[in-house]
């Protein structure tokens, strides 16, 4: 019986005239990974915004591990310490080296020691293949390592979520692999991931659900060999066809 | 006929030339510090949600911007006899440069504030980081580097501000210039070398503030 | 409050003698930072250094201090007679001079090689290019700094009252000696703002006229 990670309802959010989500609900359960394509302006980034209240919406609701989201409230900083996020233009901190961005969450929000927040950021910059690159500044570094040290830097909270996204849209192209190779480690270590892209190729190899997001619902849902290759939606097909 | 230049007058007045731009750099200091405490009350205001605090900010910084410094100077010393508060001149002079120089530096804060950009404190607030946790350890590190040109010309230009304290007999470095031209006459010198030492002073602190610039903040060269 | 009012009349005067005097300093300004200008964007080095040193000192030594030196100091050099209002004027001049050299050479740099390099082809000399190709676009860049220059300088001329002339502020000052009350500063406030933020807004409009204009 898998647990149920991410619910959301009937969700909607405008800006001012604007409806970005009109009413999308999905849900996503505990080691699944769910990638989310559609065209730009469809409401992919908003939404990945208001499941960790860094963006508030007018009706519906969300929920993630049982934790109810509300931007403004006390508890919203609960929820965020179990969600993770990567953002298309990797936001690392300039100021801090690479090992910095990454002790900093766990050592000022968590309030853990020193010495555990340092082993922490040593084990994850091993993992994401950047070791000997804990003393370089984002500066210094291409944007794919960049991206990788995001991911360091978010894993470092120990989330049980992570929303990415378009982590790799603003990458150079052979810069790309790298960052995808450590997202698919952490898919097939059982991470609840939630990845809006274009990188088609990434969701048929590791994604178990696609979402066709489209005018701010769900247009078409269902697993990569179906969606990709019969999609039944002609807005769906249309999309799949430009990009592809 | 006194020749035009007298190096020997420097000599016989050392003490109180010394004494004079010590003066300055203390009076320096503490304008300096006044201005920097005014400056971040000021954008605290500016930038608060509150529109009655808002304003009374952008009003401070506008007035003050628009205004000379002379006149919170005479008006600082003289104008609040009037209604029961007494100033010494020192502290006159203090307040007078402080709050000119706050309005400058409100701005120069408010300038860095935009530079650092919102996505900044979104990822710092979606890795759990608190509003002042974020401001302390994300924002406020990398405002400085922003404003930190900025910020070393407003020390100087307070420092030279301080010459109008002379005009409340303020025994800084043109007070003190200005008795030992009106003892000796040699008002050439005498101002020339007043002029000089400021040069020196501001010299040695622009040097000191790009040193500062380029170890402090020389690593992150080449990033956002 | 009410005691000031007699003396509105000589407060406005005041303030028409400090418009005067800082615009007269401002046109001296204009003349000087355009020469120095020229020479600073010059291809000889010595020239360049020279116009630097100007700038350097004028910006490194507070504008009381030059005041003093033009108005005590340079008589004894040149045995000549300055009143208050020549000294502070020059004194002004020599200031406002070098914040418009930059102004200038702003100006002339924000005019790309490549524009000289098209009149260049087209036959035109350095001067033609200067007066019909470059001044244009210049201004674009320098004449919203002047404008800041101008506010600097209304200010500015403030100190003057500390050698004796009699602007707004040497007024305000007069009256409060006589009436004992904070009132003629408070208003002499109220003109240098109404002075100096009209032209802000004013060199705001014109600096927005000329980002929207012609490209």
């Amino acid at each position: 019986m898998t647990a149920e990670m991410l619910a959301v309802e009937a969700v909607v959010k405008r800006y001012g005239p604007r409806t970005v989500l009109n009413g999308i609900s999905f849900r996503v359960a505990a080691g699944e990974v769910l990638v989310v394509i559609g065209p730009s302006g469809g409401g992919k980034s908003t939404l990945l915004r208001c499941i960790n209240g860094l963006e508030d919406f007018s009706a519906g609701r969300i929920a993630v591990d049982g934790l109810p989201v509300h931007a403004h409230s006390a508890g919203i900083w609960e929820v965020r310490k179990r969600v993770g996020m990567i953002f298309q233009h990797f936001n690392l901190f300039p100021h801090l080296t690479a090992r910095q961005n990454i002790e900093l969450a766990p050592r000022r929000a968590l309030g853990l020691p020193a010495a555990e927040c340092r082993a922490r950021a040593e084990a994850l910059l091993a993992r994401v293949g950047l070791a000997e690159f804990g003393g370089h500044y984002p500066g210094q570094l291409s944007g794919g390592q960049q991206q990788r040290v995001a991911i360091a830097r978010a894993l470092a909270m120990q989330p049980k979520l992570m929303l990415f996204d378009e982590p790799t849209s603003a990458l150079d192209p052979e810069t790309v692999g790298e960052v995808l190779a450590v997202m698919k480690e952490l898919a097939l270590g059982g991470m609840t991931m939630i990845v809006v892209t274009h990188e088609l190729n990434f969701a048929k190899e590791v994604g178990d659900r696609i979402l066709f997001m489209d005018a701010g619902v769900v247009a078409e849902e269902g697993p990569p060999e179906m969606l990709l290759s019969r999609p039944q939606n002609p807005r769906t097909r249309q999309f799949i066809q430009a990009v592809l | 006929m006194t020749s035009l230049f007298d190096p020997g007058l420097f000599w016989r007045y050392r003490s109180v030339i010394v004494a004079g731009a010590a003066t300055t750099l203390l009076l320096g200091a503490c304008s300096v510090a006044a201005s920097f405490v005014f400056g971040l009350a000021g954008w605290l205001l500016k930038a608060s949600k509150l529109r009655a605090l808002a304003w009374v900010g952008g009003a401070y910084v506008e007035a003050l911007r628009n205004t000379p410094d002379l006149l919170y100077i005479y008006g600082l010393y003289f104008g609040l006899v009037t209604i029961g508060v007494t100033f010494s001149a020192f502290t006159s002079a203090v307040l007078a440069l402080g709050i000119q120089g706050g309005a400058y530096i409100a701005e120069i804060i408010r300038g860095a504030f935009t530079a650092v950009g919102h996505e900044q404190r979104v990822a710092a607030r979606a890795l759990g980081l608190r509003p002042w946790k974020s401001l302390a350890y994300v924002e406020l590190p990398q405002m400085l580097r922003v404003a930190f040109p900025a910020l070393g010309n407003q020390v100087i230009s307070t420092l030279l501000g301080t010459a109008l304290a002379s005009v409340i007999a303020v025994p800084e470095l043109t007070y003190q210039s200005q008795i030992i031209g009106d003892s000796t006459y040699q008002y050439f010198s005498v101002f020339s070398v007043d002029a000089v030492i400021y040069l020196v002073l501001v010299q040695v602190l622009t040097r000191l503030f790009h040193l500062i610039d380029h170890l402090w903040f020389g690593p992150w060269r080449g990033t956002v | 409050m009410a005691r000031v009012l007699p003396y509105l009349g000589l407060l406005a005067r005041g303030a028409l003698i400090t418009l005067e005097i800082s615009a007269l300093s401002l046109a001296c300004s204009l003349l000087i930072g355009v020469l120095v200008g020229l020479v600073a964007t010059s291809r000889a080095a010595a020239a360049r250094a020279a116009a630097r040193v100007y700038v350097e000192v004028v910006r490194s030594v507070p504008l009381l201090v030059q005041i003093f030196f033009v108005y005590y100091g340079l008589p004894l050099m040149f045995r000549l007679n300055l009143s208050p209002y020549q000294a502070a004027t020059i004194a002004l001049a020599l200031y406002g001079g070098a914040y418009m050299v930059e102004a200038v050479r702003s100006g002339i740099q924000s005019v790309g090689k490549p524009q000289w390099e098209a009149a260049r082809a087209l036959g035109l000399g350095y001067w033609r290019t200067m007066a019909h190709v470059v001044a244009p676009q210049a201004i674009r860049v320098t004449l919203p700094a002047a404008i800041g220059i101008f506010i600097s300088l209304l200010k500015g001329s403030s100190v003057a009252s500390i050698i004796g002339f009699v602007e707004l502020l040497q007024t305000a000052i007069n009256i409060r000696n006589s009436i004992f009350s904070l009132s003629p500063l408070f208003v002499a406030g109220v003109l240098y703002f109404l002075m100096c933020y009209g032209l802000s807004r004013f060199g705001g409009r014109v600096e927005r006229r000329f980002r929207y204009g012609a490209s």
